[in-house]
This record gives C-alpha cells, sequence and structure tokens, in this order.
C-alpha cells in the first residue's frame, strides 16, 4: 500500500571540517504520514531538518522532494515544502496580517483569499493585525503554522514544534497535524526529544543518536515489538519468599525484588506457571499487573542509555 | 524579484527609525536654511547684472596674469558663461532657490550616515531575529533574496537624495522667494559654445556624481553585516570609514604615491572636473577602473559568503 516517497534522503552526510556530523542516513517518508525523528538533544535531528530545508549544505548523498533534487533544484524543490525551523520567528513590529502577506509574497499562486482561509484555521481572525510583539508564544505558533500552509505544501518540516508550548497548544498541534496528514496527505516531518509527545503525533519513527540513524519504526512496531516478552509486577504478602520460591523453580524468567514490589520478566505464555508456583508455595497473591513498556522505556533502551 | 523588493521595502518602511532619519534630514535642512537667512542672507537678486559684469572684469584681470593654460581656459569659460547670462538675461543659479540645493551637496555625508544604518542592518538583522531561516526555506534563490536587499537599500539612498533635493529646493523658495527657478544651467562645450541646459537635471546629476562614497560605504557595510551577522559591527566600522577614510587618505597622499589605488583616493570624482586630481598623473578612466575593481571584489565577497553559508544557530 505505500506509495513512492515523497522525501528521500540517501545516504546524506554532513562533515564540518574533519568531523562528521551526521554519518550516511537513508530515509523515505510518504504521503498522509507524520514521521518523527527522535534523538536526545545533540543528536543531529536538527542538521538533518536544515539540510533537508536547505539551510545547511550536503557533504555527500542526495535528498530528493517529489524526485528535485535540493541541492541542484533548490526551488524546484522547495516550493513543495512549508516549514517551521525552530521556533516559528516573524518580524515582531509588523502585524500578524503583514507577516503573512511577507511570506505569500515570496510563495507561488497565494491569494488574499487563501491568506483569509489559513488564518480562520489557525483561528487568529481577532488578532491578525495587531502587532506580533504583542502575541503570546501559543499565537506566534498558530501564525507560524499559518505561514507554513499557505501554498498548501505536500510536505510540512517543523523542527522542535512543541518547544515552548503548554500542554493545550501541544495538543491542539498534534491534532492538527494528524488532520493534516490523514485528510489532506500531507507528508509531515517532526523533530523532537520528547517521546511521549511524539508518541501520540507520529507513525514512524527514526531515531537519531550521535549524528548515527539507530532504526527506524512504526509505532506499532515499537510499541509490540517482541510481545513475547513482557513484565509483569506482582503483589503478594511476602516478597522475600515468592522471590525465593520463582528464583529457585525451574521458569525461564527473570526476577527482581525492590521495594517490596516483585518485578519479573519473561514469555507471555510463563505467567500461569509463575501463579501457580506462588500459589504451590502457600503464597498470598493481591495482584498481578502486566507492565506495558512506554515508547520512552524503548527508546532509551535503544540508545542504550539505560 | 519584483515582490521581493516590495518585501523589503515593507519591512524597511514599517520601521520606525527610517522615517525619523528622513525626518532628521528634514529638520536639518530647515534649521540650516533658517539661520542662513539671518545669518548669511544670499545676494540680492536685484543686483545680479553689476554683480556679474565685476565678475567679468575680475575674471579678465587675472586672465592677464595666468600662465597655467589650464586654468586660463577655465577663466575664459567662466568668460563666456557670464557674457551668455547678460546678453540673454538668464539670472545664474546662485541667485535662485537652488542655490541652497547646490550648497546642501555638503549634507550628502549626512545621508550616507542614514543609509549606512540601514545597510548594516538588512542582512544582520534577519539573522539576529531568527527570521532567516524562513526568508531562506522558500522558492528563491539566496542571490536574488540578497539582491532584493542590496536594492532596498540604495532605493533608501535615492529617496534621501531626492527628498535633500526637493526639501533644500522648498527651503529656500518659502525663505526667499522661488523666482527665476526655470533659469537654466550654462555650460560650455568642447568647441566652445555656451550650451544651455535643465538646471534640474544638471544638479541631480551632481548630486549622483557626489554620492559616489555614499555607494561605496553603503556597499561596505552591507558586505560587513553579510559577513559579521552584527548590525552593531557593520554600522561602527562603516561610520568609521565614512569619518576617516577620507581624511587619511588625504594625509597618505602627501607622502605616498600608492595611495592612488586606495577606494578613498578616487570616489571624489568630481576632482577631474576641477582640473586638480589627488595625485598627479590620476585620470578619470583610472579611478573609474580602481572604483570598479573594488566594487567588484565587494560584490563577489558579499554573494560567495551569503549563498554559501551554512544557517546554523
Amino acid at each position: 500500500m505505500k506509495s513512492e516517497p515523497v522525501v528521500q534522503l540517501r545516504n546524506v552526510t554532513k562533515k564540518i571540517g574533519l568531523k562528521t556530523i551526521i554519518h550516511p542516513i537513508s530515509l523515505d517518508i510518504h504521503k498522509g504520514k507524520v514521521f518523527g525523528l527522535l534523538g536526545p538533544n545533540g543528536a543531529g535531528k536538527t542538521t538533518i531538518i536544515r539540510m533537508i530545508v536547505g539551510l545547511a549544505s550536503i557533504t555527500q548523498g542526495q535528498i530528493t522532494i517529489h524526485g528535485a533534487n535540493v541541492k541542484y533544484e533548490f526551488e524546484k524543490a522547495i516550493q513543495h515544502v512549508g516549514a517551521i525551523v525552530e521556533n516559528p520567528q516573524m518580524y515582531t513590529y509588523l502585524s500578524g496580517y503583514r507577516n503573512l502577506i511577507h511570506t505569500a509574497n515570496m510563495l507561488p499562486h497565494v491569494d488574499r483569499k487563501r491568506i483569509k482561509e489559513v488564518i480562520a484555521l489557525v483561528g487568529l481572525e481577532k488578532s491578525i493585525h495587531q502587532k506580533v510583539k504583542t502575541y503570546s508564544l501559543g499565537m506566534k505558533q498558530r501564525l507560524g503554522i499559518a505561514q507554513a500552509l499557505l501554498h498548501r505544501p505536500s510536505v510540512l518540516i517543523l523542527d522542535e514544534p512543541t518547544n515552548g508550548l503548554d500542554p493545550a497548544g501541544i495538543r491542539e498541534l498534534r491534532d492538527h497535524l494528524r488532520k493534516l496528514a490523514e485528510v489532506e496527505g500531507t507528508a509531515v516531518i517532526v523533530s523532537s526529544h520528547l517521546l511521549s509527545e511524539m508518541e501520540l503525533m507520529c507513525d514512524e519513527f527514526a531515531i537519531i543518536q550521535d549524528g548515527k540513524l539507530i532504526g527506524v519504526k512504526s509505532l506499532e512496531e515499537m510499541m509490540h515489538h517482541d510481545s513475547s516478552d513482557v513484565t509483569i509486577a506482582l503483589q503478594v504478602d511476602d516478597p522475600e519468599e515468592a522471590y525465593e520460591a520463582l528464583t529457585t523453580a525451574p521458569l525461564d524468567i527473570s526476577c527482581t525484588l525492590k521495594d517490596q514490589t516483585l518485578t519479573v520478566k519473561l514469555a507471555n505464555d510463563q505467567i500461569p506457571r509463575v501463579v501457580f508456583t506462588l500459589a504451590q508455595g502457600d503464597i498470598n497473591i493481591y495482584e498481578v499487573k502486566r507492565v506495558t513498556q512506554t515508547l520512552e522505556d524503548k527508546f532509551l533502551e535503544m540508545t542504550g542509555v539505560r | 524579484m519584483y515582490k521581493l523588493l516590495r518585501n523589503e521595502n515593507m519591512k524597511l518602511y514599517s520601521k520606525f527609525g527610517t522615517w525619523l532619519m528622513m525626518a532628521i534630514l528634514l529638520l536639518v535642512v530647515g534649521l540650516v536654511g533658517l539661520i542662513s537667512k539671518y545669518d548669511a542672507p544670499p545676494p540680492d537678486v536685484s543686483q545680479w547684472r553689476s554683480h556679474i559684469e565685476q565678475n567679468i572684469q575680475a575674471i579678465q584681470n587675472s586672465l592677464q596674469n595666468e600662465r597655467n593654460p589650464q586654468i586660463a581656459r577655465q577663466l575664459e569659460d567662466q568668460l563666456k558663461i557670464n557674457e551668455y547670462a547678460l546678453s540673454h538675461g538668464f539670472v545664474p543659479i546662485d541667485y535662485t532657490a537652488w542655490s541652497y540645493t547646490k550648497e546642501a551637496i555638503s549634507m550628502i555625508p549626512l545621508i550616507s550616515l542614514f543609509v549606512i544604518v540601514v545597510a548594516g542592518g538588512i542582512v544582520a538583522n534577519e539573522f539576529s531575529w531568527g527570521t532567516i531561516k524562513s526568508l531562506l526555506v522558500k522558492p528563491h534563490s539566496r542571490s536574488k533574496i540578497l539582491l532584493a536587499k542590496y536594492m532596498s537599500v540604495l532605493q533608501y539612498a535615492l529617496v534621501l537624495l531626492i527628498l535633500l533635493f526637493a526639501a533644500t529646493f522648498a527651503c529656500k523658495g518659502l525663505l526667499f522667494d522661488f523666482s527665476y527657478w526655470d533659469t537654466p544651467y550654462l555650460s560650455v562645450d568642447a568647441q566652445g559654445h555656451v550650451q544651455e541646459g535643465n538646471v534640474i537635471l544638471h544638479l541631480f546629476a551632481t548630486y549622483l556624481l557626489h554620492s559616489v562614497e555614499l555607494l561605496f560605504v553603503a556597499t561596505i557595510a552591507f558586505m560587513i553585516s553579510t559577513i559579521f551577522r552584527n548590525p552593531s559591527l557593520a554600522i561602527g566600522s562603516s561610520i568609521l570609514l565614512l569619518v576617516l577614510g577620507g581624511l587619511a587618505t588625504n594625509l597618505l597622499a602627501v607622502k605616498y604615491d600608492w595611495i592612488k589605488y586606495s577606494l578613498f583616493a578616487n570616489t571624489s570624482l568630481t576632482m577631474y572636473q576641477d582640473g586638480t586630481p589627488l595625485i598627479e598623473g590620476m585620470t578619470l578612466p583610472f579611478s573609474l577602473i580602481v572604483l570598479g575593481s573594488y566594487f567588484a571584489v565587494f560584490m563577489v565577497i558579499t554573494w560567495t559568503v551569503f549563498t554559501k553559508r551554512d544557517i546554523v544557530r
């Protein structure tokens, strides 16, 4: 079902002097998907985004957008892209409307009607003629999105879009991006170090660390991969005894005892046998709880921080 | 390209400072005009014929003792113009409202100062505001974006020159009178015939000729602004050049011959009209080549730096 990728990175490398900032990376970003670039600060997400939008040069490899090479056919490639790199920056001494006019003047086929449309889309009708210096961060963010969407780009690129937003703002942005991807078929690329947010926003992730691509996973893959291996937490009346009983039993499990909580990592089909073993040892079981691993745990596991 | 220029102008003229500088220029024109009204009133227009006759007498006297053929030639030309003016009844520019406009050429450095402020900020500010990123991720080449900015600076310089030109004429006219404003500008052509020219065209051409220095300090401010992305540095160093460049060049010119290759030795193109170049042997084509080379170097540096740079934090 996957179509031709809209944005393609092929062995993209960035060197500054002798130092390699980005090791060869290849990625495909598809229509109608929200693609996340995840990684700790300084991992190279921003550098990758800057190379895609032509702000930073590409040392080796190539990036194409709708088949146009960013390096050699920049204007052709970038006309499909709406981008906010880092926080949206505006001319604060101009009104929101003039900022939009400024952007519209640089884009093909944007008329007054479309400008009105995007103002309504981001809900800034009331304050659009005020100077941007009077705007709150959330309003600036919405104005930034309006600017990025003016020419109905088929690729939307947002660098750290949730930075500085309050939870309501983040939620609003998330709904917006999902809608764009699902309804309009826009390919969205976002970067972030906030996993919990990306978890709700993205369909696919590339995990970046130290300028290297660690892996590309879809959300389902991330969450349900090796689902045969689960972790359960047990509440029993005598944890020490229970620990003793489980470690001596002939089971293929690993137990840890910490703060009176017994945590067991095991294959899914081993759970009844654990319960059985404990019951046989005359230990009272109050609760058997499955511990779902969050994306964050997975992420930290993959990047080897934990 | 037109829309890019319109964007630059929108940003420029939405700023308070841009209008403040125009207001200051008008204020200076008004103040100097008022002071001259009471302090140094202009020659009486009704007396212009007798003044010219006296002048003719003086020129004829000095011509008899003049050995230098170049200066003699200039004096003869002046003589012809005076006689022509007398016989046709053309009041000389110095007796009309244009006299202030002509004198105000000495205010062009003030315009240079204002243009430096604009040129020094126009690129660097985009970097300090962070707006450079949204500017460069649009379907326009970086060269075109930079060109729109440079053109916007030159346009502002032209607006200020026109403002100075019109304001001085209006000021003088209002304080005294506008009569004889359409008097022709008289000059002598290569065949020795007196020619009548349009006074407005002549004066404005003179303004542009005196604006070579303005063009170069603005270009240098623009270059520094692009390279170092720091408006204060660009403005400060360019003002320093504006103030000290000409002065240092004149001082060094006394001792060293090589100074003729420096920029500021060549910016006063009017020295070839007056017939006394800064260093003997300098000619107009020489100066034009030197100026052209500097201009080309500045342009190449500015454009190369801007189009090749990685935009990082």
